[in-house]
């Protein structure tokens, strides 16, 4: 995937997220999974190796798990807690910092200025 | 009073050790760029985590319960993506520029109109952060120490000054690291004996639920639509704040980013226990009659009387720890974007480290006087304060650092809409919708306008090649801007 993806992903998140903000609020949940997902896309899009594509799934999946168990269990009030402390914040704890250095690029960001 | 004594004195010691090294522009902004990741992780975490997590954050448990943990939910995220996002291309095109702080960044990448309007907004985001500190000082000094708080805010916020005008981030990175060291175990340390007092985890989770079982639930008393904004707020404003791109600019070597995530989650983590630790035994305590509060910000100061001198005392040094480091960074960013980018933008020299000595001085007081006067309490005062940022800066640094294509002119414009329609939004906060985050809304413009600026057609107003590095059509030989 190449960079000209950037801007459009972009575009369509933010207006996305303005609509949904003001007139579809239940549409929040998955355009938060979609926006963080694309943040950490924006850096894998133009690299010369998709070694880091994999990472960027596993966390937009994670996302989607651990937002739509919490909406699930928005009236419990310990199953609740519990979902969004082990599943949300701590079991990505260690595994996304780790999932970063397996994947980080030793070639560096590449063309970041349009040079040739 | 004994306490801030103590911290003036420090701060002497650590303004003199800084004054005998900060001899260049790049030892006084960038820390000479001589930092490993262990450094840069725990005092840019330092940095980052401010008197809101110790002061603002358990008082928010106390009103909305589960939904304020989303605040900080995304800290299992942010260091990897903030290193993957803005650390990257922030090294490289630091270091192929001469770069010095994220504003220099801007103007090096994108131009005069774009570093201008970047740094209108540092100045004015780092003053206002630099209040949410200056009032979180006063609430340490009348809750904590027992001196008035204007006291407490001007002493405070002057140690800082002290040793961030005479040594700046030379000093500010060497006291940040033993500050983030220092709030590390506090808040463990609070966290766990604030639980202990509640009678244990689970006693204070079943006092919770049989007073106010609504608080427990995934999103406590938040609507969810407003739990999912402030995730994203929190977890895409990390790209955004300029006291956190400052700490890639202090980077040794590319390399040091591998294990930098790992290190900056790690001491987040430990640092927000206090958050949940001292807002579940807290609330709980509440719910049993044994607190009495008033006012979500008198949430902690008596939670920690309640656990006894030492509390007090432990706490009071950590809120000081988390607001001094935090404070120092924004003092030295603001005084950069004063001295070096403005002046810049108007086509005049770049001012010396004495002159960016001389506005740290005045940044500090403006701080202390915008700080004492607000009657907003610290967490609305820094979700307001981080939305502004995010709004201005964040469609520069996400979209426009991966986008070969982003011009000059255009940022500048998605810098002053984003900023615009957050101050607009801000002023009706209390009317808007549930999920329309003021910050996330201006950050979404601003998008919006960088995307359809850079992609239509440009005029000689909004090009910004002239101050494009050599590769680029027009454009020029970069220039070491460090002053050494």
């Amino acid at each position: 995937m190449d960079r000209s993806v950037v801007p459009a992903v972009a575009a369509a998140l933010a207006l996305g997220w303005l609509a949904g903000a003001v007139w579809v609020p239940d549409a929040l949940g998955p355009l938060t999974v979609l926006a963080v997902a694309a943040a950490f896309g924006l850096r894998v899009a133009g690299r010369p190796t998709g070694r880091a594509w994999p990472a960027v799934a596993l966390v937009a999946a994670w996302l989607a798990l651990g937002f739509g168990g919490a909406f699930w269990l928005q009236a419990q009030p310990f199953a609740g807690l519990a979902w969004v402390l082990v599943v949300v914040f701590l079991v990505p704890l260690p595994v996304v910092p780790w999932l970063y250095a397996r994947s980080f690029d030793d070639a560096g960001p590449g063309d970041l200025e349009g040079r040739p | 009073m004994t306490v801030l004594a103590i911290v003036v004195v420090l701060a002497a010691g650590v303004a003199w050790w800084g004054a005998r090294r900060a001899r260049s522009a790049s030892d006084y902004f960038a820390a000479g760029h001589q930092a490993g990741a262990w450094l840069v992780g725990v005092a840019g975490t330092a940095a980052a985590v401010s008197a809101f997590t110790y002061v603002g954050g358990p008082g928010l448990f106390l009103v909305t319960g589960v939904g304020s943990l989303w605040i900080v939910l995304s800290a299992p995220l942010t260091g990897a993506l903030q290193c993957r996002v803005v650390g990257e291309p922030v090294v490289e095109l630091a270091r192929r520029h001469g770069a010095l702080t994220p504003t220099e960044l801007i103007g090096a990448r994108f131009g005069r109109a774009a570093r201008a309007a970047a740094a209108l907004v540092v100045v004015i985001g780092c003053v206002a952060s630099g209040a949410v500190q200056a009032k979180a000082a006063a609430v340490l000094g009348e809750s904590f120490l027992g001196v008035p708080g204007v006291a407490a805010a001007a002493i405070a916020i002057l140690a800082t000054t002290l040793y961030t005008a005479a040594g700046g981030m030379r000093a500010g990175l060497l006291a940040d690291a033993v500050q983030g060291g220092v709030m590390a175990a506090v808040a463990l340390a609070l966290a766990g004996a604030a639980l202990v007092a509640a009678g244990g985890p689970g006693e204070a989770l079943a006092a919770i639920e049989r007073a106010r079982p609504e608080l427990l639930g995934s999103f406590g008393a938040m609507p969810p639509p407003r739990a999912f904004a402030l995730y994203l707020l929190f977890c895409l404003g990390t790209l955004a704040q300029p006291h956190y791109i400052q700490k890639f600019f202090f980077l040794r070597s590319r390399s040091e980013l591998r294990r930098l995530p790992a290190i900056l989650t790690g001491a987040l983590a430990a640092m927000l226990a206090v958050w949940l630790g001292v807002g579940v035994a807290g609330t709980a305590l509440a719910a049993q009659g044994r607190l009495a509060v008033a006012r979500p910000d008198e949430l902690t100061p008596a939670v920690m009387r309640l656990l006894g001198p030492w509390a007090v005392l432990l706490a009071g040094i950590a809120v000081l720890a988390a607001l001094m480091s935090t404070t120092a960074s924004f003092l030295n960013l603001a005084a950069a974007a004063l001295t070096r980018d403005l002046p810049a933008a108007l086509g005049r020299a770049a001012g010396s480290v004495t002159a960016g000595r001389a506005a740290t001085v005045v940044i500090g007081a403006a701080a202390v006087v915008l700080g004492v006067q607000s009657e907003r309490t610290v967490a609305l005062l820094g979700v307001a304060g981080w939305g502004f940022s995010t709004a201005a800066l964040l469609p520069v640094f996400a979209i426009g650092l991966a986008w070969p294509r982003a011009r000059g002119g255009a940022v500048a414009a998605a810098i002053a809409a984003g900023a615009a329609v957050d101050l607009a939004l801000e002023a009706v906060r209390s009317q808007l919708p549930p999920g329309l985050e003021p910050g996330l809304a201006g950050a979404a413009v601003g998008t919006l306008v960088l995307v359809g600026l850079s992609w239509g057609p440009m005029t000689p107003l909004w090009s910004a090649r002239s101050a494009r590095a050599p590769g680029t059509p027009g454009g020029r030989a970069p220039q070491r801007q460090d002053g050494s």
